[in-house]
């Protein structure tokens, strides 16, 4: 009983003091070199997009994230699309990525610590950064037409007048 | 004033979090309720995660309930720190890949520290502590399919230094650990002192990319992973092979890893050299990766083709390294050593041919994926006895053609319609071959009551984004093995309602709503059956029982 008022608890604090603001992590760049995730915000917001080769959702979706990148990259947008791939299965991220002709900067996350820190859970999830660092928008699973709120939050990101 | 000093602490320090709640109540006591709280907190240099568990019972491993899982890093200029529950992998695992997939219920975490140090240049890295990992076996009393019932504990101690070159990066490693391995003969723990040693190449260009991971451990096991992709304009070509050497055990023994040690290690997650699947019916007959004696290539090229059309073909071909006979006392004894994979069914070999293409059509509205996978599996080998020239053995087998199909329809409204369709013509058996005189024979016995199955996955869904999903599946099979057959089951009203169109003694349907109330929270709700067998994640598998006609419920809520 205590157990569970302690979870209870830890939920509520959470709720209170929950700000948002995501730690500059540490990225790993497909050719093994690392990225400050802080660094990429200096230009405006980001996009980042968990993914995977196996995921048949994500993969949908991700002609609509190259064209928001390429609609948008001249605004100071980028998206940063992390593949948790897992060691086992890692060598076919590229061969996906190219074959597509995606423009989008790809990482990994092969045992899926960023994946954590940043509150992943399901697939695709997209988490939508000011430049700030203030999470704006967050979204888990892909429906189709879900690009069209995205690009809409993508736009208030960038204080676009619709 | 403490209000005051609160208000500061708070400015800098950041909480997020999940939480996630599933239950879970079925006809067949596949009950479940589980809750779990992810809390993610950072304050300057300092990184925070703590993961709470209350599951009684869980759906698969054990109850839990309290702190789980906790990590503190700090992270200054060029050094990091980290305490508690550590997932690091170096180069591509075969050494050491630690992860946590709870779908299988693997957990090769560890519990202790971490500190690197890392320049543009060098890196090194230190880590230790201990690693308790479950795993399930019929070896040691308490067998249950869903708990984990033998636990092996390690201390480690490890270490690496890695150069960053401008194309090239490499890393030599060693990694010494101490098992305690309850042997269930003596019921005491046996003390077994592991030692691994290895190195990782890896070369990134424009047009090409490899990997080359090698590990030796204690004094002959050994393995070698390699992998090269060449890029010809949107075209690739990637080949990799994959070497592994822990153990020789014969057939019978072959995954008793409680009465054999010094094998490959469970946080030695190895790349498994054939295709991830996400198909219901593929997954159900993925190969199980044997990371103590297997030998295998894998071929993928893949490449756009027509209006942006993605077709891709996979080769995967592996085999054990030698083989098996009985010798004239019927013990197993190896012989013939191969450096690739062999077709020898007395080497258990493994085959899988897969091509699909995928892409958008209609200006973007439809989204399809066609596929045709043949896959070809020895699964145990039963005896191999030879004498003069004459020769009889058997073994168990799966042959099966596999159509993967994925249609989805988006409408101009936010509406869309997604079916899912898979076909699987799959023979499974046994097969006992003899040359001797008078007794000569080759024949093929099925495990099912018919010479073959067919089992056909249908799921249809209509969704409007980005609010609600719906979505029907049937898992059909015409006939299954003996043992699944005789446990009867009651058809629930979906199920109930399909029996006029075929005969659904062997079907499991499943009615799945979700609902995303806000971005933050996402419900998922589902009534029916779903089909127990073989979950395989990775070429990790287990069985999974089946979910007979109950309700599920799962609540997902970011803070």
């Amino acid at each position: 009983m205590l157990k569970r008022l302690f979870i209870i608890v830890m939920f509520l604090i959470g709720v209170l003091v929950g700000q948002n603001q995501v730690p500059d992590i540490q990225l790993k760049k497909l050719d093994g070199k690392s990225a400050q995730l802080h660094s990429y915000l200096k230009d405006g917001p980001v996009l980042i997009n968990f993914w995977a080769t196996w995921c048949a959702p994500c993969k949908k979706e991700m002609v609509y994230l190259d064209e928001f990148e390429k609609r948008y990259n001249k605004d100071g947008f980028s998206i940063l699309a992390i593949s948790i791939d897992s060691p086992k299965s890692l060598s076919n991220v590229r061969s996906y990525i190219r074959a597509k002709k995606y423009s989008f900067r790809i990482f990994i996350d092969p045992n899926r610590q960023t994946f954590k820190k940043l509150n992943g859970n399901l697939m695709p999830t997209n988490i939508l950064i000011g430049q700030d660092g203030k999470i704006l928008w967050r979204h888990y699973g892909y429906l189709p037409g879900n690009e069209k709120t995205m690009e809409a939050e993508i736009r208030a990101a960038l204080k676009y007048n619709f | 004033m403490l209000g005051v000093f609160c208000q500061i602490l708070l400015a800098q320090f950041n909480l997020s979090g999940t939480t996630s709640l599933g239950y879970g109540d079925s006809e067949n006591d596949f009950n479940f309720s589980e809750h779990r709280v992810d809390l993610n907190g950072n304050w300057n240099q300092w990184i925070g995660w703590m993961q709470f568990e209350y599951a009684k019972p869980p759906q698969l491993g054990r109850e839990d309930a309290g702190l789980r899982k906790f990590r503190l890093e700090y992270v200054k200029d060029n050094f990091t720190i980290k305490l508690g529950d550590i997932y690091e992998y170096w180069g591509r695992g075969l050494m050491l890949n630690m992860e946590d997939d709870q779908s299988i219920d693997l957990d090769t975490g560890l519990r202790g520290g971490l500190l690197q140090w890392s320049s543009d240049v060098v890196s090194a890295e230190v880590l230790g502590g201990t690693q308790s990992i479950w795993r399930l076996t019929n070896q040691v009393t308490g067998f249950n399919d869903r708990v984990p019932n033998y636990k092996v504990e390690h201390g480690m101690v490890g270490g690496r230094v890695s150069f960053n070159g401008d194309r090239w990066q490499g890393s030599i490693q060693f990694l010494n650990s101490k098992e305690d391995h309850p042997n269930p003969i003596t019921n005491e723990n046996d003390n077994i002192n592991h030692n691994m040693m290895g190195g990782t190449l890896h070369y990134f260009a424009d047009n090409m990319d490899a990997t080359i991971d090698y590990v030796k451990k204690d004094k002959s096991g050994f393995g070698f992973y390699s992998n090269a992709n060449v890029f010809l304009g949107l075209w690739s070509i990637g080949l990799s092979y994959k070497n592994y050497s822990f153990a020789t055990l014969p057939p019978s023994d072959r995954w008793n890893f409680v009465n054999n040690t010094g094998g490959a290690l469970t946080m030695q997650q190895m790349p498994t050299g054939f295709r991830t699947h996400n198909s219901s019916l593929l997954g159900k007959i993925t190969h199980l990766i044997d990371f103590n004696d297997e030998v295998g290539y894998y071929f993928t090229l893949s490449g756009p083709v027509f209006n942006d059309a993605l077709f891709t073909l996979e080769w995967a071909k592996s085999s054990r390294h030698n083989e098996w006979y009985n010798d004239i006392q019927w013990n197993w004894q190896s012989r013939d050593a191969v450096s690739l994979p062999s077709s020898n069914p007395l080497m258990n070999p493994f085959q899988e041919i897969y091509a699909e293409l995928n892409g958008y059509a209609m200006g973007q509205k439809f989204y399809y994926v066609i596929g045709v996978v043949k896959t070809e599996d020895v699964l145990d080998i039963f005896t191999n006895q030879e004498i003069d020239q004459y020769q009889s053995y058997s073994y168990e087998s799966i042959e099966a053609v596999t159509i993967p199909t994925h249609f989805t329809y988006r409408f101009d409204n936010q509406y869309s319609i997604d079916i899912l369709f898979e076909y699987q013509d799959k023979k499974k058996g046994f097969n006992t071959f003899s040359n001797f005189p008078s007794f000569g024979h080759d024949i093929f016995g099925s495990l099912y009551l018919k010479e073959k199955q067919i089992n056909r996955f249908i799921s249809v869904g209509i969704a409007k984004s980005p609010r609600w999903s719906a979505s029907l599946s049937v898992d059909y099979a015409d006939t299954e093995e003996r043992a699944v057959v005789e446990q009867e089951r009651k058809n629930n009203a979906i199920e109930k309602a399909l029996d006029s169109i075929w005969d659904t003694s062997l079907t499991w349907a499943n009615l799945e709503v979700v609902i995303n109330l806000n971005q933050n929270n996402r419900l998922a709700i589902s009534y029916g059956s779903l089909r127990g067998g073989v979950y395989c994640s990775n070429g990790v598998c287990r069985y999974i029982q089946p979910f007979e006609n109950g309700f599920k419920f799962g609540l997902v809520s970011t803070f």
